[in-house]
């Protein structure tokens, strides 16, 4: 071991790479642990973890590179593109100096042709033989310096899970970085590989061979009983009205699960910032400093991490539900009903999630191959109706169900949900038509086996996936919100009261401009401020009507509650502002509206340009536009006017 | 049928080749009909009828189908639609149904989504060029390749194989492309 020679060195850099489902990414886990963090790769909207790995000997530190997972090197899909480009050194900033290849000592033959392609390229290699626990158990199983002689590079048997054969690993690779790797290292392996422009046919053929001599005594498959039983699970699990109800009810067993226990921490934090603004405003003298830090910066990082629970819970359940091998069986399931809308299998549960948020349910659709489909989704996924939304449709319905049965608002809730997921849906059959045309990808996947899950890995994914909220969209959201205060703030109203100051502001100014656009819709000037200041985040809704409301009544306003407040306010001329014709046009355009800055931030972060943002702002605001007029006109016609 | 009708809609394979085939290749098995201009490599609606033809031949009669060209158009396009939607059963009048034996027999390639649960077969996949480039490789490298061996998890289309210890999940329209030839029967197997 040569470390102490040359400390200036940088830190080596080994990519690890193989094909999906080999237990790449537990063993880069088991490597890195916490010290690792996700990053897009130049260029590509694909993820890779950047971990490093300390090592007890050699090297004290190796930076590990976790590529996608891919099945071939050769196809046009973006996980083959950023392994392909990573391995021959033209993705700036992460030339790797060696590479680890993770193969499935399971299943070995269709491993190893990834792996000729691998290691074709001209970097120093390590094969990694992961999930060896497994293997070892079984009759005839490879043999690892065999296996090394055939490939030419050191094969260590790993195994992720359970740790063994990591010191092994790490002497492995530390003595294929320090080594010089020259053209004849890397023609003498080439020598063993099959050529270059080898078919498919060719490189199956080559891993046959490799296998055969690797593992002579293997016995051929035998007609396994527990086959037998995972195939009966699996026709259930597939089955067109079997496999979707079982998913449906997984699905309302998880969001009902976050709602349950997201609801507790979320109120908490909503108390402890309230707490913190309340007395950032005691300590500080009264001023414009004290409204910033208060209202702008307090409120606006409660913003952000109020989201947190959800986001946690989410990642961390569906990360139990993908470890556990039933996700892929979902997503195979519900294929055919979203093949209608120009979706597919894997679309489903990110749209599936926005009914809790969004922001999730966008920054889930990474389990998407295809690019078109992935967009068609983050596009339609604010459509469907997340808890924002709710204490709107609550304050909304409340007041166009008075004096109307009891079933009415049950139907009335039904029907938002309804309305938003519609509309989603057609809108991605529209996009997948007109602007993201291609052909419907035939759907071809794995169907990983089932496990028990691993909960260190959920709790890496979800660690990871609070860091990448906080860091991305979180500054985003608390900038929004720094300026939304700074709109309803100035110009400053000395002495005046909130509705005052709330009229008078940029917002309020906005707000009577931008009156007359939304006449149509039966909306006065107060409830324009009160639509124009939800366009940042939905639920500001509920507490801007208040501080209109409650500012603008006689009466004590502590004597009543919100809704009532709100639903008795006047307009100018006396007449209230919610008719059912409002009323009604008002919910309409809040179940199909885009108004979540932060959603349109993260579909920024994750389409990687303000196209996509700006398409689905102008498209919902459009459709909820003509939706809320035809409903205003609808309900007016039948009678409900003022 | 007049030896002009075709017995391969999809090739438009006329009885009269495959009976100059049969004459002039004398074939030991019935799928090595398919070597006559693909029949019955498409939607596999003729398979049964080229192993009555098959059949006739080797007991020594002039293979003949007395179906008219018009009620078998119109029973294939039923059959065709029905497995679209995977309703379709073949009438008890079909040859296919009406001898258990034959269903499908061994060696003869049929659409991967005919085989039943339990069934291993191995596979041709000459018939997915049309499917885009990108699938193909995708295909290939997750272990599905000419000649390699599979299992049916969940029969049908959408299905579910495994090839070696891989299960791939197939959406119906590639699997309706993947010809396979059964190598065992599966657990339906009458005693």
């Amino acid at each position: 071991m040569s470390a102490g020679s040359d400390a200036a060195r940088p830190t080596p850099r080994i990519a690890v790479l193989g094909n999906p489902n080999t237990g790449k990414t537990t063993l880069f886990n088991r490597l890195c642990g916490v010290r690792a963090r996700t990053a897009n790769f130049p260029g590509s909207t694909v993820e890779g973890r950047i971990g490093t790995h300390r090592s007890p000997a050699g090297h004290v530190e190796l930076e590990l590179v976790d590529l996608p997972g891919s099945y071939s090197l050769t196809i046009d899909v973006p996980e083959a593109r950023v392994c392909r480009d990573c391995l021959q050194g033209s993705l700036d900033g992460i030339e790797p100096d060696a590479m680890l290849v993770v193969l499935d000592a399971t299943n070995l033959r269709r491993n190893l042709q990834f792996a000729a392609q691998a290691l074709a390229h001209r970097l120093p290699a390590v094969v990694a033989l992961n999930m060896w626990d497994t293997a070892r158990a079984r009759p005839g199983c490879v043999d690892p310096a065999e296996l090394s002689r055939r490939l030419g590079c050191p094969v260590v048997p790993v195994s992720g899970r359970t740790g063994e054969g990591l010191a092994a690993l790490d002497v492995a690779l530390d003595t294929v970085v320090d080594l010089p790797f020259g053209a004849d290292a890397l023609v003498a392996r080439l020598q063993k590989l099959p050529p270059a422009d080898a078919t498919q046919a060719m490189l199956a053929s080559w891993a046959d061979q490799v296998t055969r001599a690797a593992a002579p005594m293997a016995a051929a498959p035998a007609p396994d009983p527990a086959d037998s039983l995972v195939d009966r699970v699996d026709v259930a699990l597939t089955h067109p009205f079997v496999g979707i109800a079982v998913f449906a009810l997984t699905m309302a067993a998880l969001f009902s699960a976050i709602f349950m226990v997201a609801s507790v921490p979320m109120d908490l934090i909503d108390l402890v910032f309230g707490r913190a603004a309340e007395l950032v405003r005691s300590a500080m003298p009264e001023g414009l400093l004290a409204d910033l830090l208060a209202d702008g910066i307090v409120a606006g990082i409660g913003g952000v991490v109020i989201f947190l629970p959800q986001i946690c819970l989410l990642f961390f359940l569906l990360s139990l539900l993908e470890d556990s091998g039933y996700l892929a069986r979902a997503a195979f399931a519900v294929d055919r009903v979203m093949r209608r809308f120009g979706l597919s299998g894997p679309s489903f549960v990110p749209l599936l999630s926005s009914h809790a948020c969004a922001l999730p349910g966008i920054m889930s659709t990474r389990l998407i191959r295809d690019d078109r489909e992935r967009l068609a989704t983050i596009l339609v996924a604010p459509f469907m109706s997340c808890s924002a939304r709710l204490p709107v449709y609550v304050l909304l319905i409340g007041i166009l169900s008075v004096g109307k049965p009891a079933w009415f608002a049950g139907a009335a809730f039904v029907a938002c949900y309804a309305l938003g997921a519609v509309a989603g849906l057609l809108t991605a059959l529209l996009a997948r038509r007109t602007l993201l045309r291609g052909p419907a990808r035939p759907l071809v996947m794995e169907l990983p086996p089932y496990r028990v899950p691993a909960l260190r890995n959920a709790l890496l994914v979800t660690w990871d996936r609070a860091l990448v909220f906080l860091r991305n969209a979180g500054t985003t959201i608390l900038a929004i919100s720094v300026v939304m205060w700074w709109l309803s703030a100035f110009p400053r109203a000395e002495g005046t009261d909130a509705r005052m100051q709330q009229a008078g502001s940029f917002a309020g100014q906005l707000g009577e401009a931008a009156a007359p656009a939304f006449a149509p819709l039966g909306f006065d000037s107060q409830l324009t401020v009160g639509v124009l200041t939800s366009f940042l985040a939905r639920e500001v809704f509920v507490s801007t009507m208040g501080v209109l409301a409650g500012a603008g009544s006689d009466a004590d306003p502590a004597d009543r509650t919100v809704l009532e407040q709100v639903a008795a306010m006047p307009r100018a001329d006396g007449t209230p502002v919610f008719d059912p014709a409002t009323a009604a046009a008002a919910l309409v355009f809040f179940v199909l509206a885009m108004q979540c800055l932060p959603t349109l931030a993260v579909t920024r972060r994750e389409t990687g340009s303000w196209k996509w943002p700006a398409i689905q702002f102008g498209w919902m605001t459009l459709v909820a536009y003509v939706a809320a007029m035809a409903a205003h006109a609808v309900v007016r016609a039948w009678g409900g006017g003022a | 049928m007049q030896p002009d009708d075709h017995v391969c809609l999809c090739f438009r394979v006329s009885l009269r080749k495959l009976q100059n085939h049969l004459e002039r290749e004398r074939p030991t098995v019935a799928s090595q009909l398919s070597e006559c201009l693909g029949a019955g490599t498409g939607c596999g609606w003729c398979v049964p009828f080229l192993r009555r033809l098959h059949a006739q031949h080797v007991a020594g009669t002039l293979p003949a189908l007395d179906e008219s060209p018009e009620d078998y158009a119109a029973r294939r396009t039923q059959y065709r639609a029905g497995r679209r939607h995977g309703t379709y059963d073949r009438p008890s009048s079909d040859p296919m149904a009406s001898d258990p034996d034959r269903s499908p027999a061994p060696s003869v390639r049929v659409p991967l989504t005919q085989l039943r649960r339990g069934q291993r077969a191995i596979v041709d996949c000459s018939n997915l060029a049309d499917l885009p480039e990108g699938e193909r490789c995708l295909l290939h490298a997750m272990g599905m390749h000419d000649d390699c061996q599979l299992r049916v998890c969940s029969p049908g289309a959408p299905c579910i194989v495994q090839i070696d210890d891989t299960r791939l999940g197939i959406s119906a329209e590639v699997a309706r492309r993947i010809m396979v030839t059964p190598i065992e029967d599966g657990d339906r197997r009458a005693p």
